[in-house]
């Protein structure tokens, strides 16, 4: 069920309704139902998956701290192999397949294994990192296992971060779910602002910003320069809005209910480096590969050509996590790195100019406005069809920016390379998005936009949240198909 | 959580009116129900601002295994017209600025509604690309699907602006309408606008893959397909060899020819060159139109040639 969907306009208010009037010790059958619903309304049968996946890892974290201490770490890896072997399976064996396949062409012997017809669970990325986690925090000693299986699967299956995260912690909502919620007027109304924006975020700006990408990025070879220049930048802000507006939505659902889901973004686009992006951006992830993957390697406590091979290794890792293809790889080392020259680049600035290898404090729009730039050009890889169409598009990115000023007045160019085949009228509304998106983060650099706005007089609240719903409702776009990205992942 | 409830329900008020407006204007006949609008009105207010949200629904209505596609050109074969001249009852779902990608659109949403028995495209070369492919049949399609997008359509919110206008205001929006004189709006049509069809041209892989499916869909059922390439100026004609697009040109009438019974109309002579015979160098006027319709019609080409590559008796 998509968040932006009529079916979850009437699954919502109901579950939450159904939620406060029931006692407290049935919500959690109520919740863990309506996730089942939520999850089979994709797919039906790969609930079985789930299942499985919350049957190993359910079993994994008692076992593991009921064993002596020789045998708990065997448990560990045998929930680490279940849970990886299923995603391996469903997301790579047609990609490590199609690799095999290719290598021994080129090699000139014949390869048997044939394709197999596999439909990629959604959300299975996320989902089997945040049951790992839970086995991992339950191995380390820092949670303890938990006895109720119907907690547990609720815990991997809470319908709002089911899909697309965020990947939480068993520390931070596990527990959640054996304490009781009660009705709070404030804390429901600021989960629907959240919901609301997050509404914004992936109907007005994102999927209006998706046919100016897709005319582009799906049809790469018929352009050049400031088309792909255009695109990039939207694709960055439609990328942005559409995991950041999932991700409001899912924090405001659960807040409805008296859940606090982790933050996922915190203004990325703001970073003054590449370092800094990504303690903003798909802040859950992250953290979890740097808890469970980075940390482990060694992390940055061994000797520098290690730090930078772990460094390169996570990000190689974090791209191949996204998706199955090798753009996502790509993309992962680009930012990989990006990391270790900032590194490099800042060790030696300190040493040729007597600077504290730490960045600078304060605000900085050039150093903004090259972590922007140098993110915008990974996210070419990222969102490329192939890895062919990613290096003809960075091989023209500049391609015919000379002739740019005589060009624009011409119709047809404008028309074509500019406005993209779409209308201005569109266009307009794409640049407004994005223009309301930064002035928002603008303000939330300076202050508590929910406790400010809570402080204003009802008839504002409401102009705003009118004016919100008739940009949703009469200027977002509904016609094509609006899945959002992440859940490919 | 009453107070709450109470809230929400406040809040919701003004939608709720503004979906009861829409219900009773219908500036689309969408709905079907009571009207405070007639449909002469709306026609005339809300009908020229989505083409494809009056005719689709329309025909859904009523559907009809006779039918019209392709953009103004096709639109001009008024389907009373057509009856009038040929005794047969055809739907028209062409649409003005009508590009392939809709009438690709625009014929399996006909045959999901109706046993289609006869079919006639009008296509020209500028509507062969497979680049900007306008689909205003998306919109509708979506709304097909959940008809409560309806209500929150902007197209639909300015039709019932326009409707309430052109009712009580007398209001006519002139949409489309040529405010120019003749020779300016020719030339404009002959420059700026034909540029912005030539000059990105990108032969259509993937649209004739669409045509050739249609194709075989109508040969597997039955459907009696034609394509009709309407006249345009000679002036226009010209135009393609400054774009150098020659090759592509000649490449279009082949496929097109090769896919179904074709009639061509736009080469030089006497009607082509004849620039009375145009409203601007796209569309012909009603007298040509009129004359098209008995030729095809009838089987009895004056001006028009049947493509070859089509064997007519045998069928493909």
């Amino acid at each position: 069920m998509l968040f932006n969907s009529a079916q979850f306009l009437i699954f919502f208010p109901i579950v939450t309704a159904l939620y406060f009037l029931l006692p407290h010790r049935l919500r959690w059958i109520l919740l863990l139902t309506a996730s089942c619903y939520f999850y089979m309304a994709f797919r039906p049968i790969y609930i079985l998956i789930l299942a499985f996946t919350i049957l190993v890892d359910y079993c994994a974290g008692i076992w593991i701290e009921d064993a002596p201490a020789g045998r708990r770490k065997l448990y560990l890896i045998a929930s680490i192999v279940a849970n990886v072997g299923v995603l391996a399976f469903f997301k790579y064996f047609n990609f490590l397949n199609g690799t095999g396949r290719s290598l021994a062409t080129a090699l000139g012997s014949s390869y048997p294994i044939p394709f197999l017809d596999i439909v990629l669970p959604i959300g299975l990325s996320f989902h089997t990192f945040q049951s790992l986690s839970y086995t991992i925090e339950v191995y380390r000693g820092n949670y303890r296992a938990e006895r109720n299986p119907g907690i547990f699967a609720l815990y991997v299956m809470f319908y709002p971060q089911l899909v697309a995260g965020p990947i939480e912690r068993p520390q931070n909502l596990l527990h959640e779910f054996h304490r009781e919620h009660f009705f709070d007027y404030t804390r429901v109304v600021a989960g629907l602002q959240l919901m609301l924006w997050g509404f914004f975020q992936k109907v007005f700006i994102a999927d209006r910003l998706a046919p100016f990408v897709n005319t582009v990025y799906n049809d790469a070879h018929h352009y050049q320069g400031i088309s792909f220049l255009i695109a990039t930048v939207f694709f960055a802000f439609q990328i942005y809005c559409d995991f950041s507006g999932y991700t409001d939505i899912a924090l405001g659902a659960a807040q409805v209910m008296g859940f606090y889901l982790m933050r996922n973004f915190n203004r990325p686009y703001f970073s003054q480096s590449i370092a800094e992006f990504w303690t903003r951006w798909h802040i859950s992830l992250s953290t979890w590969f740097r808890d469970y993957f980075y940390i482990p390697l060694g992390g940055n406590r061994v000797s520098r050509p290690r730090w930078y091979f772990n460094l390169f290794f996570t990000f190689l890792i974090s791209g191949l996590w996204h998706g199955a293809n090798w753009t996502y790889v790509i993309w992962g080392a680009v930012n990989g790195l990006y990391l270790i020259a900032e590194i490099v680049a800042r060790n030696w600035s300190a040493r040729l100019f007597h600077r504290p290898a730490t960045p600078p404090a304060g605000f900085l729009p050039g150093a903004m406005l090259r972590t922007f730039c140098l993110t915008c050009f990974a996210w070419i890889f990222f969102r490329a069809n192939s890895l062919r169409d990613a290096t003809y598009i960075v091989r023209n990115l500049f391609t015919g920016l000379t002739a740019l000023p005589r060009q624009l007045h011409q119709v047809a160019f404008v028309k074509g390379a500019i406005l993209l085949g779409q209308d201005k009228q569109d266009f307009a509304l794409a640049l407004l998005g994005i223009a309301i998106l930064l002035g928002v983060h603008i303000l939330q650099s300076n202050v508590h936009l929910g406790e400010v706005f809570a402080r204003q007089r009802i008839g504002l609240r409401w102009g705003v949240y009118y004016a919100a719903l008739i940009l949703i409702l009469f200027f977002g776009a509904f016609n094509q198909s609006q899945q959002f990205i992440y859940f490919q992942f | 959580m009453t107070h709450l409830i109470k809230r929400l329900l406040l809040f919701s008020v003004p939608f709720l009116l503004y979906a009861l407006c829409i219900y009773l204007i219908d500036p689309f006949n969408f709905l079907g129900g009571p009207s405070i609008i007639s449909t002469e009105i709306k026609k005339r207010t809300a009908y020229p601002l989505n083409y494809c949200l009056w005719k689709m629904p329309e025909f859904a209505r009523n559907p009809s295994p006779h039918l019209l596609l392709g953009d103004s050109r096709m639109d001009a074969l008024k389907s009373e017209r057509v009856k009038e001249l040929t005794g047969t009852d055809f739907f028209n779902l062409a649409y003005g600025g009508g590009t392939l990608r809709e009438i690709v659109q625009s014929f399996w949403f006909a045959s999901r509604h109706a046993n289609l028995n006869r079919v006639y495209i009008g296509l020209n070369f500028n509507l062969y690309t497979d680049y900007e492919q306008l689909d205003r049949t998306a919109e509708v399609l979506a709304i097909e699907r959940a008809p409560a997008l309806y209500f929150i359509n902007r197209t639909v919110l300015k039709g019932a602006a326009f409707s309430v206008a052109g009712k009580w205001l007398n209001y006519d929006p002139r949409i489309g309408a040529v405010e120019e004189d003749r020779e300016t709006f020719w030339k404009s049509q002959l420059g700026p606008l034909t540029e912005a069809f030539y000059i990105r041209y990108v032969y259509p892989r993937k649209y004739y893959g669409e045509l050739e499916k249609i194709s075989l869909y109508s040969r597997q059922h039955g459907v009696d397909l034609s394509f009709i390439i309407f006249p345009t100026h000679v002036e226009l004609q010209n135009r393609v060899r400054d774009f150098g697009l020659e090759q592509q040109y000649a490449s279009f009438k082949q496929d097109l020819g090769s896919l179904a019974p074709t009639y061509d109309y736009d080469y030089p002579n006497e009607m082509t060159a004849n620039k009375d015979n145009f409203s601007d160098p796209y569309h012909c006027r009603h007298e040509c139109t009129d004359e098209i319709i008995q030729e095809v019609w009838s089987g009895h080409l004056k001006y028009g040639r049947l493509l070859s590559g089509y064997d007519h008796r045998a069928g493909f």
